[in-house]
């Protein structure tokens, strides 16, 4: 069992779990995750590593809210334990002197993001940041990244706080903020991730997206999170979760993230106290 | 068939809170609407006393508003819905503003729409509004499906009420694109710590109007508003949850809100429906309307109708919110099965069918019993017991119907001729109201109840306990249990002006005379009368003077009644006859068969029993073979499963108290398959058995078909659903059962058996419908702390209870409303699944109620016997 140091809502439905896994906290890299599981007969959900502490053997993830074992994981206090932390899992984040990194990051991937900015400015790389959410009050974790980049650029919907709108403006952005980058990489919902890799295609510049699709025992065996990169179907546990965002197959990829829509909803359809969340 | 008409689905599908809609009685006064104004120089007519915005509604002219409603006062609140009026200063709010003769009104000036874009701001910077303003929400909506379900909304894609919002409506109505002023996001915990609905402050809008209908038009003032200033907030006061505050999770709270503030835990994510139905609530005899929201084929969310005959808008937590559970729950068994060797399994109908059919053919009336459950629509009432008489041909059928009517058919045969009516409760004067408690149960009786006083009607409750109705009642007359009968006998005489002595009632009943004298003095000076028997005061086995009591009372002019019921087509089950002793029209049979009674009693052995939409057995009865004819299995071995149809799966029609013949809609829609089952309508079953065992006359097509046969069979029963209330007419001369059977024995405590839990068919709804089972009366005995001290048992502790012919121990709880050498035992309505309480079985059985006991501690011998087995080791 793996005990949980912390679970706090950091902004509305995304929340920090801070958990004891040595094990995992030793080896750990930028772009790994890790398959949690709520309570033994839980599903497994993979999660993306945000931050470890490999001294006192603690891994932080962000997750989000969004359905029965998310919801089971948000009612977690600290001290409680989970039977299910399995990682590093995938293959970490490509670490390399680049030049100038862009990277972006939006919902839970604000959180994933922030270990391969800090391990790409260890390598020598000029680091920008890209910080999106609908509102302000949806943005965490902006000192972090001031603390790695070069400058931390903010963008909502709303207009809240830094740029309005999406990030389909990016290229404009670029403009404005006079930078040239040699590579971008993208953590966030797929949403994000895809109009990202839209801009970036005309720009010509590599870009790395951290995918996200429904998965089991993220060692390669079920093939649930099999998706099509440059016509190859490739699994997202043990070929990615890294990839470049101009070879998927986007619209492939989404359909076959709402396969279980009726299967999802179903559990939630209960009446009593607390019973989803 | 389509039983209600389909309703159309209004633009933006508010279809219960937005004040667009309507209610028939102003349809009605519209063509008395006799004033005249003009409104954007428009001439309109209006009736007098209506507020300028509903005289714009009424003509069809739509003013902005967040926070009126056609039920509740007006409030102010959002201040959207300001106009121009000549000669009035400033900017008035349509919805406080009464409309007068002659005035010229300005709905839609450049300044006014400004002032609306600047308030609309205003309401929008404290709520998550990001998606309204997003020029990419359309993409959104096609590619990001799952953000829904997440716990917080943050924006309209992750909110229940997303493409159903009111405030959706305004913004496009009003034609904002941009906030200019930043947001604030009050970070509140969301509140999911109760049953059946969640709560999300943050993004409510402090309309208001979930706390005005649970103060006016509910009288239950459970919300309120909270703090003040920046941090109002709405809730039950001291932060109580709503369950300890005394909610009746009525809902009505949730169908008012504009946004998704407050949202159905079963359904919220299900988002907006293909369309609404109008049906009838199948859970109890009140017969309630109901809009039933459908979503890909399936029921998806229940709401009030508006219907201004029965609840008008009003639900009780069962018809609110216990029907998708109850439709889709994972134990639902939607599959015919055989036992074959020692497996049961999956088959196809034509092989159940014949299985059956081959052990159905050939037996003697008295080898076979069919049961069939009261909450089955009249169609499958009917035709069950054709299917008896003329395939079995024997009477050979019974319905636990009959513990729903206490005191025998006979009784309940007049009980039924009594001028019953559910609206004329809010047109009362005077209101006797016996035992009942509508807080879960009955909860429409209540707000009619609650309607009256509002118009001035003075309610005597006569309850040995506290109800629900304690808070508002003038006169609470709290005789001992069973002495309800005396005070209204009491009262019928003086009000019949029979030569009477109070002092005698005064004192049996342990009440003051002048108290009495009042009470009778109020009632007296009123005109219409309303009395409501709640079934606990019906259940006693002594009722002789009650029902006497009622039946002088009904002597009285303007008396209406509510003789109270459990169960929901009972009035069916009597008038179509699913008893040996009386056929269809309630016609008295030879009876040549055996009854429930007789099984339970060992009496007689049947070789088959079939049952349908019942099971008021502990365990298996001893017999050959047992079908199950239900929406889910019974709690022990059975051995056939012929699966039915629920209420939102055929078509039907079942019977309200009143007598009104009232549809049932098929909303679930799916194809038949593996998944959703082979589901068919208890008629139809019926139908193609009898065909099996040679039956000719059996064959229908549809409900309609057996409706318009029920018609000819049974007296006064109408050809289509008709919603016209009929006082029950029968020729039957049924003796009235024995109804007085007093205590007798000698114990120091008097035990009441009260039935409770939310039976539909077999099962108690609270086993499958998980909010109901954490509002169910847990069962045990009940009983005044200070008998618990004395008896020196803690609550929750052990008690024997004894009678010279039987002795039961279970635990026993305090509750502070018990008087004192009292005991209330609640006695589930439906057996099925309760293996664990046969220890109780002797006091189920018992012939009376209330029944003298003697109580101990039973926690002494058990530590005496701990302490034994720990000397010995």
């Amino acid at each position: 069992m793996y005990r949980v140091i912390e679970r706090r809502m950091i902004v509305p439905n995304l929340h920090e779990l801070i958990v004891e896994a040595p094990e995992v906290a030793r080896s750990i890299q930028p772009g790994n995750f890790v398959i949690v599981r709520p309570d033994e007969d839980g599903e497994r959900v993979p999660l993306s590593a945000a931050d470890w502490d490999r001294e006192s053997g603690t891994v932080t993830t962000i997750f989000m809210q969004v359905g029965a074992s998310t919801a089971k994981l948000a009612r977690l206090r600290p001290g409680n334990e989970i039977p299910t932390y399995a990682g590093p899992l995938g293959r970490e984040t490509e670490i390399n002197k680049f030049g100038t990194v862009l990277c972006i990051g939006g919902c839970y991937g604000i959180g994933s993001i922030y270990p391969i900015a800090r391990e790409l400015k260890h390598a020598g790389n000029r680091i920008y940041t890209i910080l999106e959410a609908r509102s302000s009050y949806l943005l965490y974790w902006q000192d972090r990244f001031k603390a790695v980049s070069e400058r931390v650029i903010e963008i909502t919907r709303d207009g809240t706080t830094g740029y309005k709108g999406h990030l389909t403006r990016l290229s404009e952005l670029l403009t404005l903020e006079k930078i040239n980058p040699d590579r971008i990489i993208v953590n966030g919902c797929t949403f994000q991730m895809m109009r990202v890799s839209e801009v970036t295609r005309h720009l010509g510049v590599k870009t790395m997206v951290n995918m996200n699709p429904i998965m089991i025992d993220g060692t390669g065996m079920c093939g649930v999170c099999r998706l099509t990169v440059s016509g190859k179907t490739k699994f997202a546990c043990v070929d990615g979760p890294d990839f470049d965002g101009h070879e998927i197959d986007w619209k492939e990829f989404l359909n076959r993230r709402r396969t279980y829509n009726p299967e999802e909803v179903h559990p939630l359809r209960k009446s009593g106290c607390a019973s989803h969340f | 068939m389509k039983y209600a008409v389909l309703m159309p689905l209004p633009a933006t599908l508010l279809s219960l809170n937005h004040e667009a809609i309507v209610t028939q009685k102003e349809i009605r006064t519209k063509n008395t609407a006799t004033l005249k104004m003009e409104i954007d120089h428009r001439e309109v007519f209006f009736p007098e006393g209506k507020t300028v915005l509903r005289a714009a509604e009424l003509n069809n002219i739509y003013i902005p508003s967040l926070c009126s409603h056609k039920d509740l006062s007006p409030f102010g609140g959002c201040r959207m819905c300001i106009v121009e009026i000549e000669g009035m200063r400033g900017y008035p709010l349509s919805c406080s503003t009464i409309a007068q003769e002659g005035m010229k009104v300005l709905t839609d000036t450049a300044t006014l729409r400004d002032m609306r874009r600047e308030i609309l701001q205003l309401i929008l910077s404290e709520h998550p509004s990001s998606c309204l303003v997003c020029s990419e929400a359309q993409e959104c909506r096609q590619y990001q499906y799952t953000i829904r379900k997440t716990g917080v909304t943050t924006g309209c894609r992750y909110c229940p009420n997303d493409g159903q919002c009111e405030l959706q409506t305004v913004v496009e109505k009003v034609g904002l694109t941009e906030i200019d002023y930043p947001v604030y996001y009050r970070g509140y915990e969301a509140e999911h710590d109760d049953p059946f609905f969640d709560r999300d402050y943050n993004i409510c809008i402090l309309c208001g109007r979930c706390v005005r209908m649970c103060q006016e038009v509910r009288g239950t003032a459970i919300l309120a508003f909270k703090y003040r200033g920046p941090k109002v907030q709405i809730g039950p006061a001291f932060g109580n949850s709503h369950v300890e505050a005394g909610c009746e999770f009525c809902g009505a709270c949730v169908s008012v809100c504009p946004t998704g503030a407050l949202a159905d835990k079963s359904s919220k994510w299900d988002g907006k429906p293909d369309g609404i139905e109008v049906s009838t609530c199948p859970f109890c005899a009140l017969g309630c309307r109901i809009n039933i929201h459908h979503k890909g084929g399936r029921l998806s969310k229940v709401y009030p109708n508006l219907d201004p005959e029965i609840n008008d808008g009003q639900l009780c937590v069962r018809g609110r919110f216990s029907m998708p559970e109850t439709t889709h729950h994972h134990e639902r068994a939607r599959k015919p099965m055989l036992r074959r060797g020692k497996y049961f399994r999956e088959v196809s109908w034509e092989e159940a069918q014949d299985d059956v059919a081959g052990r159905l053919k050939g037996l003697k009336p008295e080898e076979f019993l069919m049961l069939v459950s009261g909450d089955l629509t009249n169609e499958g009432l009917y035709t069950a017991q054709k299917f008896v008489r003329t395939c079995m041909g024997s009477d050979s059928i019974d319905s636990t119907a009959r513990l729903s009517l206490p005191g025998g058919l006979g009784l309940w045969t007049k009980l039924l001729e009594l001028p019953i009516s559910i609206k004329g409760i809010a047109d009362a004067d005077s209101i006797i109201e016996v035992g009942l408690d509508s807080r879960f149960y009955y909860s429409v009786i209540g707000v009619e109840i609650r309607r009256a006083l509002h118009k001035g009607a003075k309610l005597v409750t006569i309850d040995p306990r506290d109800s629900n109705l304690a808070h508002y009642t003038d006169f609470s007359l709290k005789p001992l249990p069973g002495q309800e009968g005396i005070i209204l006998d009491a009262f019928a005489q003086v009000l019949n002006k029979n030569r009477y002595d109070l002092k005698e009632t005064a004192k049996e009943a342990y009440i003051e005379e002048e108290l009495l004298k009042r009470v009778i003095d109020e009632i007296a000076s009123g005109e219409q009368l309303a009395v409501i028997i709640g079934p606990i005061a019906l259940g006693y086995s002594s009722k002789t003077v009650l029902v006497d009591a009622i039946f002088k009372l009904a002597k009285r002019k303007n008396t209406i009644f509510m003789p109270l019921y459990n169960g929901s087509n009972i009035r069916g089950a009597l008038e179509l006859g699913v008893f040996g002793e009386i056929l269809p029209g309630v016609v008295a049979s030879k009876n040549n068969g055996i009854s429930l009674a007789d099984v339970i009693e060992k009496r007689k052995k049947p070789k088959v029993i079939y049952l349908v939409g019942e099971s008021p057995f502990f365990e298996r009865p001893d017999c050959e073979y047992i079908i199950s004819q239900d929406i889910y299995y019974p709690p022990f071995e059975i051995d056939a499963f012929l699966p039915a149809a629920s209420f939102a799966e055929a078509d039907g029609t079942i019977t309200n108290i009143e007598g009104r013949v009232q549809g049932l809609v098929k909303v679930e829609s799916l194809p038949e398959s593996a998944v959703t089952g082979f589901v068919r309508p208890d008629w139809q079953i019926f139908s193609e058995l009898s065909q099996r065992l040679g039956c000719k006359d059996m064959r229908y097509e549809s409900a309609d078909a057996v409706l318009k046969e029920i018609h000819q069979n049974a007296l006064d029963f109408p050809e289509r659903p008709d919603r016209k209330p009929r006082t029950l007419v029968h020729q039957s001369n049924l003796a009235m059962g024995n109804t007085d059977t007093p205590a007798t024995g000698k114990g120091k405590y008097l035990l009441i058996a009260e039935p409770a839990g939310f039976r539909h068919r077999n099962m108690d709804l609270s086993h499958v419908v998980e909010g109901l089972s954490e509002l169910a009366i847990e069962e045990g005995f009940r009983f005044n702390p200070d008998d618990l001290k004395k008896l020196g048992v803690e609550s929750g502790g052990l008690v024997t209870i004894s009678t010279t012919e039987m002795e039961v121990t279970s635990s026993a709880k305090a509750d502070i409303d018990c008087p004192t050498g009292v005991i209330y035992f609640y006695v589930p309505t439906s057996f099925g699944g309760l293996a664990h309480r046969k220890g109780l079985e002797s006091l189920y059985s018992l012939q009376e109620n209330p029944v003298r006991v003697s109580v101990r501690s039973a926690t002494d011998k058990i530590k005496k016997k701990t302490r034994k087995k720990k000397d010995g080791k």
